[in-house]
């Protein structure tokens, strides 16, 4: 396993889940001191399901921890988080992207944590599914229908 | 999915560049031991009738060539399907025995186990084919070129079919199989050396390339499959 390859992956995503870089380090690197300690799952082929399933705990514990006022399922949550990753130097690079922006606004939060696992993190589907509690046949159902919808979106846009 | 929206997914889900990373993975110490020490760990683990019946082909070319002078690549062609049966039996033990389950739960995956097995297992029987070829050459009738040809014909016969016969019948009764097709192979040398002794003459040797390259990429996937196969297991 690349651990740096990976440190940036799961640094991304508990980014993704808490919303701010301290933190997120803080616990990414939590995450990787935790499985070098554990010899449970190390060259088990098992290390993505280890790494995100403790990456995943810990977002959830400081979620709870710090009584974020941001609950799952808070529309205008979702449009704040978004709208809070526009940072200076990322602006150029958001501005082209602004449709797919706009699109994933309006997935719910666990279909944004799905498209970030699959497509920009790349963790497969077996490892997906079993973090997320559901099966490999509804990974790729949800996936399938998140994509179709952003695309339908996208092609009004005539972003393509 | 499109180039374009890749993209425009990686930008949106894009985080700060951290900042503690580099000071983080110097101060880190990587897990698990080296590759070269890993190699020779699960070479400690290969049966000793591996090594023996390898070493002891290799000592019958050494005293058939050598010392009694005499043209024995029929009889080593023989003895190669043994060789390549022993290598898939060592290689796929834990599936044989129904112990897979146990060492993917152990501290290496079975993929790299199996990898290291059949790297360890097919180098040393290639070394040893090195060096019974020029070997071989000087007593014998052939050119050291067609003397590795037919040593590594029915090894590689065999091990193509081996596989493929591992993968079809997932049991203990595997090696059996393995073994009864490893005598059919093995009997060809011999029942060519006197009866259809057309085989070994040097027009019919493009043939044997031939079915040499053949049996270089079947074996490649079947090595290829048997991989993927511990992969799904996991």
């Amino acid at each position: 396993m690349d651990i740096e390859e990976q440190y940036d992956k799961i640094y991304r995503y508990c980014y993704f889940k808490l919303l701010q870089q301290h933190i997120a380090e803080d616990i990414t690197q939590e995450t990787f001191l935790r499985f070098l300690e554990s010899a449970t799952y190390r060259n088990t082929g098992q290390v993505l399901q280890y790494l995100y399933t403790v990456a995943r705990n810990l977002c959830i514990d400081e979620y709870r921890r710090k009584a974020y006022e941001l609950l799952p399922g808070d529309e205008e949550g979702h449009h704040r988080r978004i709208h809070d990753r526009t940072e200076p130097d990322m602006e150029e690079k958001l501005l082209t992207s602004i449709v797919v922006r706009e699109a994933l606004e309006d997935l719910c939060e666990e279909d944004r944590e799905l498209m970030l696992l699959r497509y920009v993190n790349e963790v497969p589907v077996s490892v997906i599914s079993r973090l997320l509690g559901i099966s490999r046949f509804a990974v790729y159902r949800r996936t399938q229908a998140i994509l179709k919808s952003l695309q339908d979106k996208l092609g009004k846009e005539d972003f393509q | 999915m499109k180039k374009e929206l890749k993209r425009a997914l990686y930008g949106a889900f894009e985080a700060p560049e951290s900042q503690r990373k580099n000071a983080f993975l110097k101060n880190i110490r990587q897990p698990g031991i080296g590759y070269f020490k890993f190699v020779l760990l699960q070479a400690s683990y290969i049966r000793k009738w591996v090594w023996g019946l390898s070493v002891t082909i290799f000592a019958a070319a050494l005293i058939g060539g050598g010392f009694m002078e005499r043209d024995v690549v029929w009889v080593l062609s023989a003895l190669m399907p043994y060789l390549a049966a022993a290598s898939i039996a060592e290689s796929v033990r834990s599936e044989m025995y129904g112990m897979a389950e146990l060492e993917m739960a152990s501290r290496f995956p079975l993929k790299s186990v199996m990898l290291a097995r059949m790297g360890i297992l097919g180098v040393f029987h290639l070394t040893l084919l090195g060096l019974l070829v020029p070997f071989e050459h000087m007593y014998g009738v052939f050119t050291a070129f067609q003397t590795g040809v037919y040593l590594l014909v029915p090894y590689l016969l065999t091990n193509a079919g081996g596989l493929w016969l591992v993968r079809k019948i997932r049991s203990r009764e595997a090696s059996y199989v393995c073994m009864g097709y490893a005598i059919i192979i093995s009997a060809f040398p011999i029942v060519s050396k006197y009866t259809i002794t057309l085989l070994y003459q040097p027009e019919v040797f493009g043939w044997w390339l031939v079915l040499l390259a053949i049996l270089c990429v079947a074996t490649a996937v079947e090595y290829r499959k048997t991989v993927i196969r511990a992969e799904e297991l996991i």
